[in-house]
């Protein structure tokens, strides 16, 4: 498995066909564009918890659409943006509907003995904190960095990044209570 | 190392962050966090190719997600249109467009139709009033609205819009009305998006009463939107904006931020706002423009004519100028609309010019050369400039930018910035010629050539220009000299020409190896000159002519021979032969050389004509003079010149339109003084720049271009102007789109009567009229693929020549199949493209020569699609004329290998194809370009 993400090395011929569902029928099967390896690395780049197919989906979808529209792009560097703006639009789309986060949190829910629901409302507003929040409460909480690490990592106080996490966790269990994270 | 298991939870930190929290709520806390860990180790794995997308539900996606774009692009024309039907003392808040306003947006509005038949509109056609394509725009929303897809939120945004029609219309009450309906069924979810509409439709509200005078029923409008902001920071959509103006007008502080509050939302202020702000205080009086800037809108004297956005393909032009305390301020400009709102932020962005600064407008600040990006240019970088500097990052950023410094002195006094959204640039010459129409103002004329000459007199493009146009004259005369078979060991020649406007014949070229014999040419011999250009022919003298040595244009010779050249209107050039022994010229030599120059005049009068448009910095001329039909090209060109009359040159775009035009001026001769070409758009053009264009004593040729855009003062101006006797006042000559009517069979050439116009109230009859007396129609380049390869050559040189000076490029080393791959190409932007690709092609190539892969990048950067061949199974007659003859051989025979695989077939198909024609040989497919629509 590569560490970097880069499409098939043909990969703007995909984008050649013409009407976007002709695009999107190409790029599905076999993922030539790595769109799954991309959408695991900037989701985990910009600190989300999203269902990974349904970013995924939507990726194709802008894509498909933009290269049916647009002709091939120059660079990869434009897929990169789309999937950029697909995880935007789930983080969007997940603060309108439930249904919208996918079965992938509802199955881990069961897992850890929660409410699918609750888990599902902590990840929207988790999702609706600012950037700096949740690459605080990422380190801290996920990847398990230890305090003083972490805040020099992060070029804040330990009490500035300790603050930033408390306030995801405070949000989070408001919003697995019941309040308004929806 | 944690000694944890994989998703276990992270009770320190827990215990840290809740140290007060119940035992139950830290419970939660570490299940939260093993639930997120667990998903953070899935997203990280989940890098397999095998993805669980299931096609019908992306299909289904993809519908959703077009519709959604669709019925955005279709918002976005509507505020297009809906902005100047706001009168400018409106409170009319309207949000900023989308994305950029492309032709991308037909296709995008096409999804929309394949809905339903009450769906299917085009984009309303220029001329289209803008209420009236507003109304039409409206209905296809409502239609939407009507439609059993159609979401609630779609359906009430239809009847916001409409709303919004109703007050352009002043019907305030039948608006109001409907607004309360709207905000009555709109559901009470307090979810973000519905909270965003609501708060639009009270910001429509609130405008609404604003207009009617009505500030108590405003601030009760802005009141039901829950609590306001108290300050510009704070600020989340339009309507808290308007909250703080009105708390302003109350008396409140927060005023002078206000626009910046609007802008950081998406939203223009309104007009009325900006009223109000002007009568503010003296505070507001000091962002004044500057008197340069003045000069830039066209308030204060002087031409002022920019290029518009579709006669460069650029999504954005603006010009800057810097004001007397060194900030940048904004002159006219022409913006994609979906680019408009984000021009003025942008400015403020780089308002205070830094040295240190990286961004492409501050290098051109500081260079005060021109600034070219373009992405994915070789060199790296050009990516991350283009990103940082262009007007609006976040809807994408250009392909391309150009920042053209204008000076004056050596100091910068503003930049004229130019954005594409293909890597379509403008040359260098014609980005001179660009700039010089952009600030025709006398005093910017002269900094924007001082701004593009800096540095480049010695290796710049211009010199480059010069240096090419004197050697390209030189190789010229000397294949002519070449063909009169002089014996050059004791003779010299000298060849004159008339490459200015004035009619003074001027040296161009000399040669002949008796050099060391006859010295260097001085000034004597000129009265040979003069005999010649007055009765033609030819003249033979001797040393002891007309006061001996002093008669001859080399001081050792001892006879000579004076040939004149003909041209169209008289003698265009003279050839001086002299030689070093007396009597050395027989009469039938002389006679056979006359007769030799005047078979090959042809030839001298595409190259003066050339010279002529590339010493005045058009850009050049690219004439054949052996295609079959270039003759008679340059016969109309010529019968166009000398009839002195206002016309109309009519074509696609990128065919050559102001090319010929330029031709038509270059070929006529001075008189009366007159010999300025002044070149307008019509785009921004004042009534004022037109009546100072006319009004020139100097001025032979104004050439507007893209008249059917005047605007309705601007045709009455002009149509004023035309009364004048045209002896008395330059002549016209127009530019403008092909006309429907004669899109079908398309032929240049002058004629009597013009196109049946439909009535339109918004075009002056007369005007028109009259310009369609004289119309000419330049066919597109893909009805004369015959011209397609020396265009490209000639593109190909003109950007080696200028537009990198220094980096040497080569065109193509494989000639052969780069230019079949050009020539079978359709080139829906004719030349446009045509040197898009070339261009790219040359960057590619980055100094070697052109090859087949080179170009085949080319094309796919800048976003066009080669054809592989042309169709076979009914090929125009023309294609394969053309194909024949840009192959044939060097004996004039055809090559039926070479042109079969210039249109993409097998040989055996062009054979059967030529059967079917009836041609089979070259003067006949050279009868049949001779018919050809130039």
């Amino acid at each position: 498995m590569r560490d970097q993400w880069s499409p098939v090395p043909a990969w703007r011929r995909y984008m050649r066909v013409g009407e976007a569902e002709e695009v999107l029928r190409q790029i599905i099967p076999g993922d030539p564009l790595r769109l799954r390896f991309l959408a695991a690395a900037r989701i985990t780049a910009a600190a989300r918890v999203l269902d990974v197919d349904r970013v995924v989906l939507r990726a194709m979808v802008r894509i498909s659409h933009g290269a049916a529209l647009g002709g091939p792009p120059a660079s990869e560097r434009w897929l990169v943006e789309e999937m950029d703006q697909a995880i935007e639009d789930t983080v969007e789309a997940g603060a309108l509907d439930l249904d919208a986060v996918g079965p992938f949190l509802k199955g881990l829910a069961s897992g850890v003995g929660l409410e699918s629901e609750a888990l599902v409302r902590c990840c929207v507003a988790f999702n609706r904190r600012s950037h700096d929040e949740r690459v605080a409460f990422w380190s801290l909480m996920l990847a398990d960095e230890p305090l003083e690490e972490a805040a020099r990592g992060h070029g804040v106080s330990p009490t500035e990044l300790a603050q930033r996490s408390k306030r995801v966790l405070s949000a989070m269990l408001r919003a697995a209570d019941g309040g308004g994270a929806i | 190392m944690s000694s944890r298991p994989k998703g276990a939870p992270p009770e320190d930190a827990v215990d840290l962050l809740l140290p007060s929290a119940s035992e139950d709520e830290r419970e939660i806390a570490r299940e939260l966090a093993t639930a997120f860990r667990l998903a953070a180790i899935e997203t990280a794995d989940a890098r397999s190719p095998s993805t669980g997308i299931e096609p019908g539900l992306a299909q289904a996606a993809l519908r959703e997600h077009d519709l959604g774009e669709a019925l955005l692009g279709l918002q976005d024309v509507m505020i297009h249109h809906a902005g100047p039907c706001r009168g400018p003392s409106s409170f009319a808040v309207l949000p900023r467009p989308r994305a950029p306003y492309t032709e991308s947006l037909q296709s995008l509005l096409k999804l929309l139709g394949r809905r339903s038949e009450e769906l299917q509109f085009r984009l309303p056609a220029p001329e289209t009033s803008r209420r009236a394509a507003l109304l039409d725009l409206l209905e296809v929303m409502k239609a939407w609205g009507r439609h059993p897809e159609a979401s609630e939120a779609q359906a009430a945004q239809g009847r916001l819009w409409e709303a919004r029609c109703l007050h352009n219309d002043g019907e305030l009450a039948r608006s109001r009305e409907l607004l309360e309906d709207i905000l009555s069924s709109l559901p009470g979810s307090h979810d973000r998006v519905h909270r965003r509409f609501r708060a639009e439709v009270l910001a429509e509200l609130v405008s609404l009463h604003m207009d009617a005078g009505e500030l108590e029923e405003a601030k009760r409008a802005v009141d039901r939107g829950g609590p306001s902001p108290r300050l510009p920071a704070d600020v989340r959509w339009n309507l808290d904006s308007l909250a703080l103006a009105l708390d302003w007008l109350a008396g409140g502080p927060s005023l002078p931020a206000l626009d910046g509050a609007f802008l950081r939302f998406g939203f223009d202020i309104p007009g009325g706002w900006r009223e109000v702000l002007q009568r503010v205080g003296p505070q507001q009086a000091a962002t004044e423009r500057a008197p340069l800037q003045a000069g830039a809108e066209g308030t204060t004297d002087g031409f002022r004519s920019l290029p518009s956005r579709s006669e460069l393909g650029a999504q954005a032009v603006v010009f800057l100028v810097v004001d007397d305390q060194g900030r940048l301020r904004r002159g006219a400009a022409d913006v994609a609309p979906a680019l408009e709102g984000a021009v003025d932020q942008w400015v403020r962005r780089w308002r205070h010019v830094d040295t240190e600064s990286h961004s492409i407008l501050q290098a051109a600040l500081r260079g005060s050369a021109p600034e070219i990006v373009i992405s994915g240019a070789p060199g790296g970088g050009s990516d991350d400039s283009l990103r940082g500097s262009c007007i609006d990052a976040e809807r994408g950023w250009p392909q391309a930018v150009i920042a053209l410094p204008l000076e004056q002195g050596h100091e910068v006094v503003g930049v004229l910035w130019m954005e594409f959204a293909r890597r379509m640039l403008p040359g260098a010459a014609r980005l001179q010629s660009v700039a010089e129409r952009a600030v025709g103002h006398p005093l910017l004329r002269h900094r924007v050539g001082a701004a593009v000459r800096l540095g480049e007199e010695e290796h710049g493009p211009l010199a480059l220009e010069d240096q090419s146009v004197r050697r390209d004259l030189h190789q010229l005369w000397a294949e002519l000299v070449d063909e009169l078979a002089l014996k050059t060991a004791e003779r010299r020649w000298v060849g004159f020409q008339r490459v200015g406007s004035t009619g003074d014949l001027v040296p161009v070229a000399s040669g002949g190896a008796g050099g060391g014999l006859l010295g260097e040419p001085s000034s004597g011999g000129l009265w040979a000159i003069r005999r010649v250009l007055a009765g033609g022919g030819f003249l033979r003298y001797e040393s002891d002519q007309d006061g001996g040595r002093s008669s001859m244009l080399h001081p050792g010779a001892a006879a000579g021979v004076a040939i004149a050249v003909p041209g169209f209107s008289g003698v265009e050039a003279v050839l001086i032969i002299e030689s070093a022994r007396g009597g050395d010229s027989r009469e039938r030599d002389a006679i056979r050389w006359t007769e030799a120059l005047e078979r090959r005049s042809n030839v001298l009068q595409c190259g003066v004509l050339d010279h002529r448009d590339r010493v005045h910095q058009g850009g050049g001329l690219v004439l054949d003079a052996r295609a079959p039909d270039e003759v008679e090209r340059l016969t109309r060109i010529q019968v166009l010149a000398s009839n002195r009359s206002d016309l109309i040159i009519r074509g696609e775009a990128g065919c050559g339109r102001r090319t010929i035009a330029r031709a038509i001026h270059h070929a006529r001769r001075a008189r009366n003084g007159r010999e300025e070409l002044v070149q307008l758009s019509c785009f921004g053009v004042q009534t004022a720049d037109l009546e100072r264009a006319f009004a020139g004593d100097t001025v032979e040729t104004v050439v507007l271009t893209d008249v059917d855009r005047l605007d309705v003062d601007g045709q009455v101006t002009l149509a004023r102007l035309l009364d004048r006797e045209i002896q008395e006042r330059p002549r016209l000559v127009a530019t403008g789109a092909a006309s429907t009517a004669r899109d079908a069979a398309p032929a240049e050439g002058a004629g009597s009567g013009g196109p049946t116009v439909s009535f339109d109230p918004t075009r002056h009859p007369d005007l028109y009229r009259n310009l369609g007396r004289v119309e000419v129609l330049i066919p597109p380049l893909r009805q004369v693929r015959h011209r397609i390869p020396a265009l490209a050559r000639s593109l190909a040189g003109r950007w080696e020549r200028s537009a990198r000076p220094g980096v040497p490029m080569l065109w193509s080393d494989e000639s052969d199949g780069v230019e079949s791959i050009l020539w079978r190409q359709p080139w829906e932007g004719n030349a446009i493209e045509l040197e898009a690709v070339v261009r790219q092609a040359l960057l590619r190539a980055a100094g070697a020569a052109v090859g087949v892969a080179d170009l085949m990048a080319a094309f796919r950067d800048v976003g066009l699609a080669p054809l592989s061949k042309l169709s076979s199974r009914s090929p125009d007659v023309r294609d394969v004329a053309s194909a024949l003859w840009t192959t044939r051989t060097a004996t004039g025979r055809v090559n039926k290998t070479r042109a079969a695989a210039y249109c993409g077939w097998d040989p055996n198909t062009l054979a059967a194809r030529l059967r079917d024609m009836g041609i089979s040989e070259l003067q006949d497919a050279e009868r049949l370009l001779e018919d050809s629509p130039s």
